[in-house]
């Protein structure tokens, strides 16, 4: 995989509102919410790295991101089903039950 | 203006502190989220989207007080999330207090009245509601029936405690001017003592993405509403951030005035957007790149944006930055006149925006007669407020 990839695969995984799997190059995987990215590094870690909320993990996990082979998008989509028509839609849904009932 | 003399005093003092020592970066307000879990599903949130072991964090009261210091804001706005669920909320209200710092409780009141008792009245403690509208509007907007009326009943049991309430109103696309301007009646029959506005704004993680205004209809709608205000309306925010609403004054943001503070850390660049995070105050704001934020920039993801978390601080530094600032705040807060004296710049301006734009109507007070807004209103019908936002 590319830089440019995997930065794209980075971006499309901080972007997620679900878990998402992480392969690491030495076949470890880690399971968690990527909550923050930094592709060109920070004053406290100059290497780019990735930042991740582990269930059961009190402190974020930092993975650097020349350890990552890959990245899945493998946890639900909490944002899934949440539109503002969908929610209308039910509510229709709900008055008409109510009003048959 | 409804802030306290003390609190005006204490922002004062503060911003003028900040400009004699030279400092640029400097915050107002720390929008400190101890969680993200609500008890609400309100469409226009982006807020709440997480898997469940995100949802089940919370700050403690430690971290609150830490990042409370570590930014020095004078105003601490507790937002969520619901606060109220935090099984440490009156932990952290009573530190922060002890701090003297400005307290804002921002809730949607659902567990208002049963948690009155975990807190003691103060100058320092406001509690402010979430009401988006009159019963049919706000419950509408939160997604829940009966959430209104729980939170009016929430809110009178606090004001006869004796409790500062402020309620906070976000505007969307489709707001019928007219309902909203009653809405304010009500508040202030209701006795709060100040209204918080801002217009919603869609940023990339809110699911309801159809219903953010854009600039010119922001203007529109602000003028409509706010064109003639009646001298009983407090509004508990700078007047020269709701005559930038307005489209009378033009300012750029200053994301860094209200930074957030959550369980991932102080979150770059603002409130709203999420670009990353920054393990202190400090890192957040040496490492923005803070030129690529704001409308002036041209930055896609900010040219619409209004929102009160960009722009009031703005507004704030705009009063103790310049004599005309200065003077303005004063004339209106004493003496009221929001939104008048402008008819030659920017309101003409604003007007020919609208009209060239093609949509809405001209704002009343553009004509420079002093008419009402509200009585130029659109043939919207406020018992179908779904329908007016499937409309635009």
């Amino acid at each position: 995989m590319t830089e440019t990839e995997l930065a794209a695969l980075i971006e499309k995984a901080f972007d997620y509102r679900g878990d998402v799997t992480v392969d690491l190059k030495d076949g470890r995987q880690v399971v968690g919410y990527l909550s923050n990215r930094n592709l060109q590094g920070a004053e406290h870690c100059r290497e780019p790295f990735v930042e991740m909320m582990i269930a059961g993990q009190p402190e974020l996990a930092r993975i650097c991101c020349r350890e990552i082979a890959g990245i899945r998008l493998t946890g639900e989509d909490t944002a899934a089903g949440k539109s503002w028509e969908e929610w209308v839609a039910k509510q229709t849904t709900k008055k008409k039950a109510q009003g048959k009932a | 203006m409804s802030v306290p003399v003390s609190q005006a005093f204490t922002i004062c003092s503060y911003v003028i502190r900040q400009r004699l020592k030279g400092n640029k970066y400097y915050p107002l307000v720390l929008m400190l989220e101890p969680l993200f879990r609500c008890n609400l599903e309100c469409a226009g949130c982006g807020k709440i989207q997480y898997p469940e072991h995100v949802l089940e964090r919370r700050l403690t009261p430690e971290q609150c007080f830490h990042a409370a210091e570590e930014c020095g804001a004078p105003v601490i706005s507790l937002p969520g999330g619901e606060p109220l669920i935090h099984p440490e909320i009156k932990e952290i209200v009573e530190g922060l207090v002890a701090r003297k710092k400005y307290v804002y409780l921002c809730t949607n009141a659902l567990l208002l009245k049963r948690k009155l008792d975990l807190f003691t009245p103060s100058k320092y403690f406001t509690i402010s509601v979430h009401l988006d509208g009159m019963e049919e509007e706000h419950d509408q907007s939160v997604c829940r029936e009966g959430t209104f009326k729980n939170a009016v009943e929430a809110i009178r049991e606090a004001l006869k405690r004796g409790f500062r309430v402020t309620t906070n109103m976000t505007l969307f696309e489709g707001a019928n001017p007219e309902r909203v301007r009653a809405f304010f009646d009500y508040l202030t029959e209701l006795g709060v003592e100040g209204i918080m506005l801002s217009p919603g704004y869609s940023y990339s993680h809110a699911p309801d993405q159809k219903h953010f205004l854009n600039r010119n209809r922001t203007h529109d709608l602000f003028n409509r509403i706010l064109a003639n205000p009646k001298k009983a309306w407090q509004f508990n925010q700078s007047p020269l951030f709701l005559e930038f609403l307005m489209g009378h004054r033009d300012y750029n943001c200053t994301p860094w005035g209200m930074p957030t503070y959550n369980i991932f850390g102080w979150q770059k660049p603002c409130y709203l957007l999420q670009d990353g995070y920054a393990l202190t105050f400090k890192q957040l704001i040496a490492e923005t790149d803070w030129s690529h934020y704001g409308h002036h920039t041209q930055n896609p993801l900010c040219r619409d944006c209004m929102v009160h978390s960009g722009y009031e601080s703005t507004a704030v530094n705009d009063t103790f930055g310049s004599w005309e600032g200065f003077l303005r705040t004063v004339k209106v807060t004493l003496f009221g006149g929001l939104g008048k004296g402008y008819r030659n710049g920017r309101q003409a301006e604003l007007a020919a925006q609208l009209a060239a734009s093609g949509h809405g109507q001209k704002p009343a007070s553009a004509c420079g007669c002093g008419c009402s807004a509200s009585e130029q209103k659109e043939p919207v019908d406020a018992g179908k407020p779904s329908e007016q936002k499937e409309r635009v």
